[in-house]
């Protein structure tokens, strides 16, 4: 990371925190103004991000996605980018800062964790199947974390977002959360899918096997196939709405493990970079 | 018992078993992907991994029932949509609903998907030779690294012999550098061989077969060992595995010199331009016994106890595959076709979201 890069990162970081603590003061001392404020740093926080991307980009020549840290970077914009066009879209969105600050704020932490350097493009990774696996792996990962975040909300209760209901400004269409999580659910699966695929045609180009049970592709194929089978058991089998949340939770850490937290556990040729 | 096959609780109890499958893969190393991963656990079990291996646990996807649950998968996915659509059909008169039309193409595209994955196992074919630099392998022998050929594979290929020529470690294309290696095939029936280099995302095609760079490779020290009377012993290339640690690549390997119980350790010292001026760490252990320990140019020869060792040239190794995998195209094909499925049942459901809000 080069100086201008640190600045936008550590600017994004903190807005982060601020965002997260405000969204937190708002709910307990009930002030509508610190949400609102909130509202505007996260967008800013999307802003100063979108920012370190392009410098990035710019300076690497390639988009933000080779190393662990860029994808983790990748997929903190891309659910900032879903979280701010639901926001025009979705009614429940606005109190949804909470978790989705949270989970962002998380990874902003984890992301400063790791190596930061650039790292130079491989040659198994100048192909265009690159570009569509990775971007579809961290957009597919972030609708899958919101629609966690989502989950969350549902599990905390409606008498609690009731009680939060006068600090967002908006009314939580709490009976119909399960339908917009399982939207999320379905959006993924479709991203995902789409990273599935283009990652197994790009692996065939580069190494001459199409699927070889590499522990991302297993874990990526075991969160797919999770996912499917909790799609499934919400429409066929009208699962109870809280055991639904509290899967696609569980589901959404698969996600998280597979693209990012394998390479502590196996040796894997997708070393990232 | 009757069984419904078109029940989607059985689905769900099949999907459920496929999932529970690949999980335990991710947990009991498997033959021919993590080989030495299977050594540990053959280590930490001891007698335990006779289960593992009666169940074929340690080779899930090669196993009768991985195949016969992707079987049934594939029945009761067509048995369940067709009685599904039936039923809609009855009450509503079309399928044509963007809902029932984007879930038909996205099942039915999932079962085509399935069977090409199934044809192209039966057959699929694949050879990973490992070569040295300058070494030729026929693919009439059998001392190649890895065969694999599915049941219903009839070997049409012609025998040819492959030769490693050169490989590049930073070989450059567009702007980045790459591994490459210049490669000659050699058809039983051709007068003259076929030369290429090939590198990641560029194979070699050639009759029904791409040649293809693996991800790995190495250096290949000639290790030449003689006794007190100058007889040899031993004179052989051997591939060093290559393993990162801390971001510095090592490389490093053993031999055991064959009925005796002298083991050599070889590491490269050298990191950077290893092939102009290499050095390298020895240690030869008879049993337990240390007789040596101690660093080896090229152009040195170390009195060892009883042995002369020397190591007069160091050239390069890597993975070449071949491969033959007729369905592949179909499964990538099917799986497209099944996402796009996917999204069309998936836009009535963002309108839907959309018209309940006015
Ligand atoms: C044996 C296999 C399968 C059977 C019998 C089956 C059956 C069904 C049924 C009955 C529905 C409709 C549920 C409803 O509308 O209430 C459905 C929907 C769906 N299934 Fe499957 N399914 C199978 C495998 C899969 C797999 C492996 C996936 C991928 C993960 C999948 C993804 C979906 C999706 C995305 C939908 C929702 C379509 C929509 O409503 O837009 N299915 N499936």
């Amino acid at each position: 990371m080069n100086a201008i890069e640190s600045v936008f990162y550590w600017t994004t970081a903190l807005l982060h925190a601020a965002t997260f603590f405000l969204v937190l003061l708002s709910l307990v001392f009930k002030k509508s103004s610190s949400f609102n404020l909130a509202k505007w740093l996260f967008v800013l926080a999307f802003f100063t991000l979108t920012v370190f991307g392009i410098i990035r980009w710019a300076r690497t020549g390639h988009p933000p996605f080779v190393t662990l840290f860029e994808s983790m970077i990748a997929a903190i914009w891309f659910t900032l980018l879903i979280f701010h066009i639901a926001r025009f879209k979705v009614k429940q969105v606005p109190i949804l800062l909470l978790p989705v600050s949270f989970i962002s704020f998380l990874m902003m932490g984890w992301s400063s964790s790791l190596p930061a350097d650039a790292s130079p493009l491989s040659a198994a990774l100048t192909n265009v199947w690159l570009f569509i696996h990775a971007s579809f792996a961290t957009s597919g990962a972030a609708a899958f974390l919101m629609a966690a975040s989502f989950s969350i909300i549902y599990l905390m209760g409606k008498k609690k977002l009731d009680a939060m209901e006068k600090v967002s400004a908006k009314i939580p269409e709490y009976k119909s959360l399960p339908k917009t999580i399982l939207n999320f659910l379905i959006f993924g699966l479709i991203l995902w899918g789409v990273m599935i695929v283009s990652g197994s045609i790009w692996a065939h180009v580069a190494w001459g096997r199409y699927w070889a049970w590499d522990p991302i592709e297993l874990w990526s194929l075991i969160s797919w196939l999770l996912f499917g089978l909790l799609l499934h058991a919400r429409l066929a089998f009208k699962l109870s709405k809280r055991l639904f949340c509290w899967l696609s939770i569980l589901a959404a850490a698969t996600v998280v493990f597979s693209l990012w937290g394998i390479q502590y556990l196996y040796e894997t040729i997708h070393s990232y970079g | 018992m009757k069984i419904n096959f078109a029940s989607t609780k059985l689905a769900f109890f099949l999907i459920a078993i496929l999932a529970i499958l690949i999980i335990l893969s991710a947990i009991i190393p498997q033959k021919d992907i993590s080989d030495d991963r299977i050594i540990d656990l053959k280590e930490l079990l001891g007698d335990g991994y006779v289960v593992i291996e009666k169940l074929k646990l340690d080779e899930i996807y090669t196993s009768p029932y991985f195949f016969i649950l992707l079987g049934f998968l594939i029945i009761n996915m067509a048995a369940g949509n067709i009685r599904r659509f039936k039923i809609v059909y009855k009450t509503e008169k079309t399928l044509l609903k963007a809902r029932h039309l984007g879930s038909i193409i996205f099942h039915l595209s999932l079962i085509f998907t399935l069977l090409s994955v199934i044809l192209n196992y039966l057959y699929r074919h694949e050879v990973v030779y490992a070569l040295t630099e300058g070494q030729a392998l026929s693919n009439s022998q059998t001392s190649y690294l890895r065969e694999f050929s599915g049941p219903a594979f009839t070997d049409s290929n012609v025998r040819y012999q492959l030769r490693l020529v050169t490989v590049n470690e930073s070989y450059e294309i567009e702007g980045s550098f790459t591994r490459a290696a210049d490669i000659s095939l050699l058809p039983e029936n051709n007068p003259v061989a076929i030369t290429a280099t090939v590198l990641t995302n560029h194979p070699l095609k050639w009759n029904n077969l791409e040649f293809h760079i693996g991800p790995k490779s190495g250096y290949s020290p000639e290790l030449l060992i003689n006794d007190a009377t100058g007889k040899s012993l031993f004179k052989s290339f051997v591939r060093l595995a290559s393993r990162k640690i801390e971001g510095k690549t090592f490389h490093y390997d053993y031999i055991v010199i064959g009925e005796t119980d002298i083991k050599i350790d070889i590491t490269v010292l050298s990191d950077t331009v290893i092939l102009d001026s290499p050095e390298y760490q020895i240690t030869v252990h008879e049993d337990e016994r240390l007789l040596c320990d101690t660093t080896l140019t090229d152009k040195e020869i170390i009195d060892c106890e009883d042995f002369k060792i020397s190591i007069p040239r160091l050239r390069r190794w890597c993975y070449i595959s071949a491969v033959e995998s007729p369905f592949q195209n179909w499964i990538f094909f099917g799986f497209w076709i099944a996402l796009a499925g996917m999204t069309i049942g998936f836009i009535p459901r963002l309108l839907e979201n959309k018209s309940r809000r006015k």
